[in-house]
């Protein structure tokens, strides 16, 4: 009986690693001075950020939800609120260093989607906790700067041409686990630098795969 | 020519007093107990109001702003339509809820009821509207003082979930003027109803789709 659940769990490894796309190959290599560029997309000071999301669940289920998320670069403090549109709150967490729930109703009322939520959120806004291992040209032509992070997985941050900009997230064995895309338009504020992506499409892959296409509503930068 | 602006000050403070006793004579009186309530809100077929909710957080330097327009037909129809931000829209009808969001492709109907949360709210709404408080299943209600109900969770359950929900009534007999709902000390949602037109003959396609 062991062994079948041990060929089961095997079996559903092998289909969800199945469907994950490895690390794409770096055609040209370039130096290591060239991730100035691949910073470039991420905030640097406090925002306060308030979002549209779609959310395209396993089993074909969808939700639109708004999303607030208040975030600081230089302390790596996340605040998530998630709410219907009707302002009824599902979710409400602060990581700074630790979690901290203060409002999770079924079903986000798990440790796991917290900290995935977090995860997925420190991807979006905050650049890859890691050192930079190698930046060059992929067979498409995009320009890719490689990261390992403190957590031994790889990000690449890839700018296609036209300035599309994608980020990808391998796990340990360079299967991608998350995909982020950031549309072109963006929204600038006085005296920002990183004008912030008006759409993001993070996707993703693996045993439990889902898609977020965040619109956002409102950016405002906060201790100006 | 001091003592006609004398005589007109007065008449006009005399005019002021008349005007206010009779705009209280027609305020007060409609909102003292359930059963005045429920006879004020008995003669309402039909409401088409447009309401604008705050969303206040502790996370929010200022309040979520949303705007959108409802539609209530007697006994318990309702169309609850936000317009801004995110267009969406809650058909309620025959006691059936459905949920239309506008995506990338469209306005897309959820596959159900996002949160039961929100289908107890639209249930309230239609009790509310309807002046049926005391007969509500989910809450206790509490006359107060200045057209005040406040609304507090039978269930621990629900609780959870909503702590309690403050309803002004209007000027206007069986009109409600704001509702708000409290989720906990630093969480409230606040509707504000305006431009409310009463018993105004509406479709009642306007209760089964979204077009």
């Amino acid at each position: 009986m062991r062994k079948f659940y041990l060929l089961l769990v095997i079996l559903s490894q092998m289909i969800s690693c199945a469907g994950s796309p490895e690390l794409v190959p770096i055609q040209r290599p370039l130096g290591l001075d060239a991730d100035r560029g691949c910073t470039t997309p991420f905030p640097e000071r406090e925002w306060q950020f308030v979002h549209s999301i779609q959310a395209a669940m396993p089993g074909g289920q969808k939700a639109v939800i708004i999303g607030i998320t208040v975030l600081s670069p230089k302390t790596g403090m996340i605040e998530c609120v998630m709410m219907t549109v009707e302002g009824i709150v599902l979710f409400d967490a602060r990581y700074d260093g630790q979690m901290v729930i203060h409002r999770a109703l079924p079903p986000f009322d798990s440790m796991d989607f917290a900290r995935g939520l977090i995860d997925d959120v420190r991807l979006m806004f905050f650049p890859p906790g890691g050192p930079l291992i190698a930046s060059g040209i992929s067979e498409d032509g995009a320009s890719i700067c490689r990261y390992r992070t403190d957590r031994g997985m790889m990000v690449d941050i890839v700018t296609h041409e036209g300035h599309l900009r994608e980020i990808r997230q391998y796990d340990q064995d360079s299967r991608l686990v998350r995909s982020l895309k950031t549309g072109l338009d963006r929204r600038g504020t006085a005296g920002s630098q990183n004008p912030i992506p008006v759409r993001l499409e993070l996707t993703a892959f693996g045993s439990s795969e889902y898609a977020l296409t965040l619109d956002l509503i409102e950016a405002r930068e906060l201790n100006k | 020519m001091r003592e006609d602006g004398i005589t007109v000050n007065r008449t006009r403070r005399m005019a002021l007093v008349i005007l206010l006793f009779i705009s209280g004579a027609i305020c007060i009186g409609w909102a003292d107990t359930w059963e005045e309530i429920r006879g004020a809100t008995g003669t309402i077929r039909t409401i088409k109001a447009d309401f604008v909710q705050e969303k206040h957080l502790s996370i929010l330097s200022r309040p979520f702003i949303s705007k959108g327009v409802f539609y209530y037909q007697a006994p318990d129809s309702l169309r609850w339509e936000y317009t801004s931000p995110v267009r969406s829209i809650l058909l309620m009808h025959k006691g059936g809820i459905r949920r239309y969001t506008e995506t990338t492709k469209g306005l897309v109907e959820a596959s159900r009821m996002d949160h039961k949360g929100m289908q107890i709210i639209l249930q309230e709404i239609a009790l509310w509207l309807g002046g049926r408080f005391s007969d509500d299943p989910a809450f206790d209600a509490a006359l107060k003082d200045g057209r005040r109900i406040v609304l507090t969770p039978k269930e621990k359950g629900l609780s959870k979930m909503i702590e309690h929900i403050d309803l002004m009534l209007s000027d206007t007999p069986g009109i409600i003027k704001s509702v708000e709902i409290y989720e906990g000390p630093d969480s409230y949602t606040r509707l504000e109803f305006l431009n409310a037109k009463i018993n105004k003959e509406l479709e009642e396609a306007l209760f089964r789709e979204v077009s």
